[in-house]
């Protein structure tokens, strides 16, 4: 018994155990975790930013009177966002459509791009809007992020 | 979460993997078949909705509940022979209760077991291999009641995880329907039964504190551990890899247990549903089984009967997933041959992926971050053994090394033949499958034979150096614990 603690108490004092206890095992806490039971809450936890960011574009959409038409969301080049510092970041139009419940978006590089007649415009750090966009504007902003990687 | 759900599956997919195993007539420990019972009912849950999208039927509740119970039901019939049978009764009598120096470390696992439930019911899912693929297909397919659902209407140029075999979209789905929005419970059903599994097989040969300081180390793989909460392929590709192999060894440690090597296949099938690669590891391990079938003067007939069926399945498996799902059910196509290295001749290429899996992956500055000291512990032990151990070669510690170099070279092969196969990625998770393969090395490890002996010898107070566990040279009988404890 005393041999058997007294090794774990060995092992777990070794520079790496200690490490990954403290910074995968101890946190993130528990009671923050317990505080946040529901489903969506536990999203949001998750997800955060993105969270966020996929519930205005649903409640936007929602309330947008487009019902004739298929709405699609040109999501703007990551490398792009990080070079205005925006601190947004898109994901991946499947993961997208996935978040959202049923949106769809394409990234710069799709081979449906052209469908897109919705995006997201960057409003300095920290704030993003969603808004309709017109073929001449969704032109324009594909020449403008034509050197931005999507990823 | 619906409790009532994942009581009903849990016991449908212990019903399911018990009776599966009573077909096969395998003698095991009560806790043995218990997990093994376990990881099988959710490996063949697993292809519920697979079949039902195969079949055109819709991912409802009702039509799965059909599908589970009759599966349940058909499992039944062979355990109600079990049942009768006077001879066969259960026994709790073999369950041994943990002796008081193991306590520490069933706490320290209770506790880290806990928190990756907890984690796995807690967290949304959320590596981008599942948001790509996978979880967006069982999450439409519960709204709209098809596999082939809405989400075939998005871009999906940017990945290929929605081509993937269907185990993770098919658990989701069950487990979406039965017991929560995120489902993910399946995985730590089998983290559980597996730990279960791999703890009771290393017992049997070895000292339980010997046994406790290993699984500390299998435990203290940050990059293993993290899996055990995060949904993806690899761990479950693992258990059901580590479980044909555990097969094989007992097949090949008495060739009278022909249903060993049957039931071998069908973990090996499973694995070969999980990840597609498998198939390829699973063909590279024929010429050991072609050279015990010829060492044990088996008929010509027999080896290649045994060799097809070997292939087969797991090969008819993978076909089943991704030649007939993919290529006839899903309205995007793609061909494997565009992935394949445009420059086979330079060979240079393999070299260079096996060196950089050892010095960037296992021995690096973050090799510790993934895999602990679990290697570097292997790596211990496999040299003293052969510098001092060498005669005591079973043949499951040859399998389980030949499965080890297995993985590590077939992973290599297989980035070199489709470098999609990246080193950061599919090779750092593949390399999973060599860690239950490293504790099976252990079983029967003879420096830890060595001192399970002086430690126990010590314990009951046994003078003259008793004949447990006797490890046999190649070719004989499997090794047979005669120490009579006082």
């Amino acid at each position: 018994m005393i041999a058997s603690i007294l090794g774990l108490l060995i092992i777990s004092k070794t520079e790496r155990f200690d490490r990954w206890l403290e910074k995968f095992i101890l946190s993130p806490s528990l009671s923050d975790q317990m505080e946040h039971m529901g489903v969506e809450e536990r999203r949001e936890y998750r997800f955060g930013n993105l969270y966020a960011l996929c519930q205005y574009a649903k409640k936007t959409l929602d309330t947008a009177h487009t019902k004739n038409k298929e709405n699609v969301i040109l999501l703007p080049p990551n490398e792009y966002l990080r070079s205005i510092n925006s601190g947004f970041n898109f994901p991946e139009p499947i993961a997208f459509y996935y978040h959202t419940g049923g949106i769809k978006s394409v990234w710069t590089t799709s081979p449906n791009v052209e469908d897109a007649n919705w995006t997201f415009l960057p409003r300095g750090q920290g704030s993003i809007v969603l808004v309709p966009i017109s073929k001449e504007e969704l032109h324009k902003l594909l020449i403008t992020y034509k050197k931005y990687n999507p990823i | 979460m619906n409790f009532a759900g994942l009581l009903f599956l849990l016991i449908t997919h212990f019903i399911t993997g018990r009776g599966v195993i009573e077909l096969f007539k395998v003698k095991l420990p009560l806790l043995v078949v218990i997990s093994l019972s376990f990881i099988l009912g959710v490996g063949i849950a697993s292809f519920f909705p697979f079949i039902m999208g195969l079949l055109h039927l819709p991912i409802s509740k009702e039509v799965l509940t059909i599908f589970i119970l009759s599966a349940t039901v058909l499992a039944f019939i062979p355990l109600l022979k079990y049942f009768k049978g006077s001879n066969l009764k259960l026994s709790f009598q073999e369950v041994k209760f943990p002796k008081i120096y193991e306590l520490p470390f069933l706490v320290v696992f209770c506790a880290l077991l806990s928190l990756s439930v907890w984690r796995c019911f807690y967290y949304a899912p959320n590596p981008r291999d599942m948001l790509s693929g996978p979880e967006p297909i069982a999450e439409f397919a519960v709204k709209e009641k098809t596999l082939i659902n809405s989400i075939y209407t998005v871009d999906l140029s940017t990945t290929n995880n929605h081509l993937k075999p269907l185990y993770v979209t098919s658990l989701q789905i069950i487990y979406k329907i039965f017991v929560q929005p995120f489902g993910q419970l399946w995985l730590s059903v089998l983290v559980l039964s597996f730990i279960t599994l791999i703890i009771s097989i290393l017992k049997q040969k070895l000292h339980p504190v010997i046994v406790g300081f290993l699984m500390v180390y299998f435990f203290g793989m940050p990059e293993v551990f993290g899996y055990t909460y995060l949904m993806l392929f690899d761990y479950s590709n693992m258990i059901f890899f580590f479980c044909g192999f555990y097969f094989l060894a007992q097949y090949f440690s008495d060739l009278e247990k022909k249903n060993y090597f049957l039931l071998s296949i069908l973990f090996f099938s499973i694995a070969s549903y999980v990840r597609s690669e498998t198939p390829i590891l699973i063909g590279m391990t024929l010429p050991l089984l072609v050279f015990y079938f010829f060492k044990d003067k088996m008929d010509m007939v027999k080896i290649a009967i045994k060799c097809a069926l070997y292939i087969i399945f797991p090969f008819l498996v993978y076909y089943l997933a991704i030649g007939i799902f993919d290529r006839y059910y899903i309205p995007q196509h793609y061909t494997i041959a565009q992935e394949v290295n445009k420059n086979l001749s330079d060979v240079s290429t393999f070299f260079k992926i096996l060196s950089d899996m050892s010095t960037e992956l296992i021995f690096s500055d973050n090799g510790a971050l993934y895999y602990g000291y679990f290697i570097q512990l292997f790596l211990f032990i496999f040299i003293i053994d052969l510098i001092f151990f060498r005669k005591n070669s079973s043949r499951e510690k040859i399998i389980a090394i030949y499965g080890i170099c297995v993985v590590y070279i077939g992973l290599a092969a297989l980035s070199y033949v489709f470098p999609l196969v990246d080193l950061m990625h599919t090779i750092k998770r593949g390399l999973f499958k060599m860690f239950p393969l490293m504790l099976l090395y252990f079983r029967n490890s003879g420096i830890l034979l060595k001192l399970t002996d002086i430690i126990n010898n010590w314990e009951y107070g046994i003078k003259e150096e008793a004949p447990r566990p006797k490890v046999v040279p190649v070719g004989n009988k499997p090794p047979v614990n005669t120490n009579k404890k006082k």
